[in-house]
């Protein structure tokens, strides 16, 4: 099992590899990239990452798991530097000078004032849910039926290795609840008023988080518990809201994103120090702090393997 | 009700003195009134994709002025002002500064009569 969350790691790392070529020169980026898309050096490191992460995969799929940490795993994670290296020494050849593109910079400040939206303050409960349940099933957990009971009690739900994988499935959704709460305020904070598609963003972070919330301990507690009908009528329900959240809210945001407002190069990426917006007109801001926060948000996921060892 | 300010990011003259001209022109011609609240510095320079020290220099700049009471923890809001009487030097100054702006719009093809209207138009405050 711990393989999986070891190779989920190593494509992260080697898949992530590949969002670098979208990095566009600017005057206040350290490393001057030039634009490598549709190019043969830029061709060339898309098929060598893509190799090694389906090669590396492969081996940390079928090496025995002593083996992969702490043995191969840190070998295999150095491996995409160097074509990544290789790829940054032409970039560096291939700019010819400092001087960055110049995109039209007009810019309007709404004096008018806004009100936050109430909905964001809904994005501070789903995780103060998924605490709850976890508080109540480790207190009710030896009065509860149990599908696979261990054949010897734990004397503590923590010792027990189905309490601990119950408990390790709701905190990914505690992962994704802390993903979309620094969503919403990115989107709210981070964004320039100027671009009415935040508000429908913030909304599909809560509705999402919210989603996620119920999703997950409707699927997971019928398989580890005997849930009464009752119970189960209550996760079938869970299950419900959830999926509507995700596919009504998912359609609002898309139709807000096909509108004429939405940034148009949100798919490129940035680095201003002095622009403390998080997507802006000229793309996706990696020196703003909000984006810090944003990407790192999912490495939380590889915190959850601890819980095992906890 | 208060308006929108645009500001030029490629213009020569610098963003922090374009954001005070602006909210001047709103302050003077009495858009913004006493007691209005400005954007914070944070969400204006989110806006304005601006870095926040940039919009905090425009904002004491007006506050020096009188224009705008600065409080630690609130927004900036809009002061009672009462304007000063204008010393001679300021009015060289500006007559200075008009000239200036006078030859380039003559030199650019704007008549006499329409640089002489658009200045008085502007003195009484009815252009927007």
């Amino acid at each position: 099992m711990a393989n999986v969350y070891w190779l989920l790691l190593f494509e992260t790392v080697a898949l992530t590899d590949l969002l670098l070529m979208r990095v566009r020169r600017d005057k206040l980026t350290a490393m001057v990239v030039a634009d490598s898309r549709g190019i043969s050096a830029g061709r060339i490191f898309r098929a060598a990452i893509l190799a090694i992460a389906l090669v590396g995969g492969l081996v940390i799929t079928l090496a025995p798991e002593e083996l992969v940490f702490p043995w191969l795993l840190p070998v295999l994670m150095m491996v995409p530097g160097v074509p990544l290296a290789l790829f940054f020494s032409w970039q560096r050849r291939a700019v010819a000078s400092l001087d960055a593109e110049r995109t039209p910079r007009n810019a309007v400040l709404d004096l008018a004032g806004e009100p936050r939206p109430y909905a964001m303050w809904l994005a501070a409960l789903p995780p103060l849910v998924t605490a709850g349940l976890v508080y109540f099933l480790a207190t009710e957990w030896n009065s509860l039926v149990l599908r696979d009971p261990p054949p010897v009690p734990a004397p503590t739900p923590w010792q027990d290795p189905g309490f601990r994988g119950l408990v390790s499935l709701l905190l990914l959704g505690v992962v994704w609840n802390v993903y979309f709460g620094i969503l919403s305020l990115t989107m709210w904070y981070g964004v320039s008023r100027q671009y009415a598609f935040r508000k429908s963003q913030v909304h599909v972070a809560v509705a999402f988080s919210w989603s996620e919330t119920l999703l997950m301990p409707a699927v997971f507690l019928p398989l580890w518990l005997r849930v009464p009908p009752a119970g189960l009528l209550l996760c079938a329900a869970s299950l419900a809201v959830s999926t509507w959240l995700l596919v009504e809210f998912g359609r609002r945001a898309h139709r807000d994103w096909q509108t004429a407002d939405m940034p148009p190069s949100s798919y490129r990426f940035y680095f201003d120090r002095n622009d403390p917006s998080a997507f802006s007109n000229r793309g996706t801001n990696l020196g703003s702090p909000w984006n810090w926060a944003l990407f790192t948000a999912p490495a939380l996921f590889l915190v959850l393997p601890l819980l095992s060892f906890w | 009700m208060a308006g929108r300010i645009r500001i030029d990011l490629d213009s020569p003259v610098p963003a922090t003195r374009q954001i005070a001209d602006a909210l001047r022109v709103e302050l003077v011609e009495g858009r913004l009134k006493p007691g209005d609240e400005l954007p914070s510095v944070r969400r204006a320079a989110v806006d304005l994709g601006l870095h926040f020290n940039t919009v905090a220099d425009a904002y004491r700049l007006l506050a020096a002025e009188g224009w705008i009471d600065l409080k630690h923890g609130r927004s900036a809001r809009v002061a009672e002002r009462k304007a000063p009487p204008a010393s001679r030097d300021a009015v060289v100054g500006y007559r200075q500064r008009l000239r200036a702006l006078v030859s380039q719009m003559r030199a650019d093809g704007i008549s006499s009569r329409r640089i002489a209207d658009e200045l008085e138009a502007l003195a009484k405050g009815v252009l927007s």
